[in-house]
């Protein structure tokens, strides 16, 4: 059986400086694309073998450098190719590095990176480092990775794979994506064990839904999914599908959850039929963390209710700004009222609402920041968590990376090489990276929005005795709604949350 | 001409006010910071190595006229800021 190695690569491929460099989450956490395509491949008779590096030097303790056995199949079979995880910016430099020592160990077997930062750089990654990377899958990979190995095995050349980026004679190839599932049921739900995964990694998410987000901010790729990766519509797997994924998970002995695409934008029919099926299961008292992500007044009173009887007991709102101005300048369609209202509701049904906010938007003043800065105070006493400030990330291909002078910001990072600076800074414990502010404004030069950050960080830091007292007078409405919840509990999450906030970028 | 000792904010030094007047002293390379009062963020606001420290206590003094600058105070809070780093010395 021919076998594949994907793998999670570390943000630069050494375990010594790995330990110094910059530190964000999600360093050990896999994309679960890469699960996904695991759980498929084995489905049509691969064999699959994933390898966590991160993992690797952080837990394992390792501290020289990975003997390239490892990389081999089961038995010291030489896999028929390399899968590579390029999920997120700060793997950038790690995914290079590993590419090019597999080419030394292994330079018969092709090397194909995946993810949304690969998909976002592929041309460029193949112009540059096409000596150790053979392609580069634009967006989702499945069929695109099944017609690859099938080429491969045949010794053919991967002409007319559904986008897949690649190399010939020097020359770059851009293959377009004409190949979409079009039932994502078709990608089994993943089982860690039978992946090889034998640690209970992190926090395990559930893919719900497939393809573009439902809003136009202009800051978020979400909205552009159909234009670089090719799936014009959502998609959503079956509530059977679900329910049988989450089973495995907490079989396997998973006890936190969560749901992070865009699922809130699938409609209410959909999501209420999902809650009650997750109600039928009774999730709620199998599981002691179940998170999900929503933007402000997407969730009404009544989907709140039922999530949290299927056993959600937090849920992540982006509220971005406190500025109306800017939250209409980067198009985000959410009000301030509805950002209120979420927090209001989501106690009331005895969910906590974690908030996330950010700073250096296009057109933001000094005096947008104060309103951020006050309706931070404002949610707190709602009872919001605030989990995070980060400086604005200008994401390539977005529309604000693509139009720039339209939306009045100077690009301070544009190439795969410019984010790169991702993974190799070091790792600064009071979050402070000017050479990674990738942008400047009208009103803010990067000193400027580090500033603005730390404003708000240190106004949730001291905030911290308020949101606990908050906290313990919304226990009650939490533990009526998640028996399983404890004050001790509640109060664990609030102080290390705070406690991180001061370090995380993002 | 004889010259005299003053103290101005080191360049990679900034002093910051948030929106509900919390003052913080703030270290452009690394992000270390320092929690100060209002009057001591007064203070360094006016130190731009022209005026002497002895023009600088009196405007403080008008400007606080409740608190009372002790020498001692005032010593202790310069010497921690070349220690520290966020204070240096300049001559008029």
């Amino acid at each position: 059986m021919a076998e594949i190695v994907l793998i999670h690569p570390p943000t630069i491929f050494n375990p010594v400086l790995f330990r110094k460099k910059f530190l964000s989450a999600p360093l050990v956490h896999y994309g679960y694309g890469m699960l996904y395509l695991g759980s498929f491949l084995i489905k049509n008779g691969y064999k699959i073998k994933i390898i966590n590096i991160p993992e690797l030097y952080q837990w394992w303790g390792c501290r020289k450098e990975l003997l390239p056995s490892i990389f081999s199949g089961s038995h010291g079979q030489t896999p028929i190719l390399f899968g590579i995880e390029l999920n997120w910016m700060h793997q950038s430099l790690g995914a290079i590095q590993l590419a090019k020592r597999l080419k030394k160990f292994f330079p018969e077997v092709f090397i194909v990176f995946g993810g949304v930062h690969a998909s976002l750089f592929a041309k460029e990654i193949l112009l540059e480092y096409s000596d150790y990377v053979d392609g580069v899958i634009k967006g989702e990979s499945e069929l695109s990775i099944l017609d690859l190995l099938r080429k491969i095995e045949s010794g053919k050349p991967p002409e007319n794979v559904s986008g897949l980026v690649w190399a010939k004679n020097g020359k770059v190839i851009e293959n377009p994506v004409t190949k979409i599932l079009e039932n994502i049921d078709e990608v089994p739900p993943y089982s860690p064990k039978k992946l090889g995964i034998n640690k209970v990694f992190v926090t395990p998410a559930v893919n719900i839904m497939r393809g573009p987000c439902s809003m136009e901010c202009i800051y978020c790729i979400g909205p552009r999914i159909p234009y670089i990766f090719g799936r014009q519509k959502i998609a959503c797997h079956s509530i059977n599908w679900i329910i049988e994924q989450i089973s495995i998970l907490i079989e396997e002995g998973y006890k936190r959850l969560f749901f992070q695409d865009y699922f809130w934008c699938i409609g209410k029919n959909n999501l209420l039929k999902i809650a009650q099926a997750l109600q039928k299961e009774k999730i709620n008292e199998k599981l002691d963390y179940f998170n999900i992500t929503s933007a402000p007044g997407f969730l009404d009173e009544e989907l709140l209710e039922e999530f949290s009887r299927a056993g959600v007991d937090n849920i992540d709102y982006g509220v971005e700004s406190g500025s109306q101005k800017v939250l209409d300048t980067v198009r985000r369609k959410v009000t301030i009222s509805q950002i209120r209202d979420s927090i209001k509701i989501s106690v009331k049904k005895g969910i906590i609402p974690n908030t996330f906010w950010m700073v250096g938007f296009p057109e933001e003043t000094v005096e947008d920041v104060m309103k951020t800065f006050q309706l931070l105070k404002e949610t707190i006493e709602l009872g919001g968590l605030p989990r995070w400030v980060t400086p604005l990330i200008v994401v390539p291909k977005t529309k604000l990376y693509e139009e720039p002078e339209r939306y009045g910001i100077k690009l301070l990072f544009k190439s795969f090489r410019d984010y790169i600076a991702f993974s190799n800074t070091e790792h600064n414990p009071n979050a402070w990276y000017p050479n990674l502010i990738t942008h400047e404004t009208k009103y803010f030069k990067n000193y400027d929005i580090l500033k603005m950050a730390f404003i708000l960080r240190m106004l949730i830091k001291r905030s911290l005795n308020r949101i606990l007292e908050k906290a313990r007078e919304n226990s009650k409405i939490y533990m009526k709604y998640h028996p399983n919840l404890t004050l001790s509990e509640i109060e664990k999450r609030i102080t290390s949350s705070i406690s991180v906030i001061q370090g995380s970028f993002w | 001409m004889k010259s005299t000792i003053t103290l101005k904010l080191s360049e990679k030094w900034d002093i910051l006010e948030d929106f509900d007047g919390n003052y913080y002293i703030l270290n452009l390379e690394n992000g270390d910071y320092y929690e100060i009062d209002s009057m001591k963020f007064k203070f360094l606001s006016l130190l731009d190595g022209k005026r002497t420290l002895e023009e600088i206590i009196n405007i403080i003094a008008q400007n606080f006229p409740k608190n009372k600058i002790s020498d001692k105070n005032l010593g202790d809070f310069l010497e921690e800021g070349l220690i520290k780093g966020f204070l240096k010395k300049c001559f008029i």
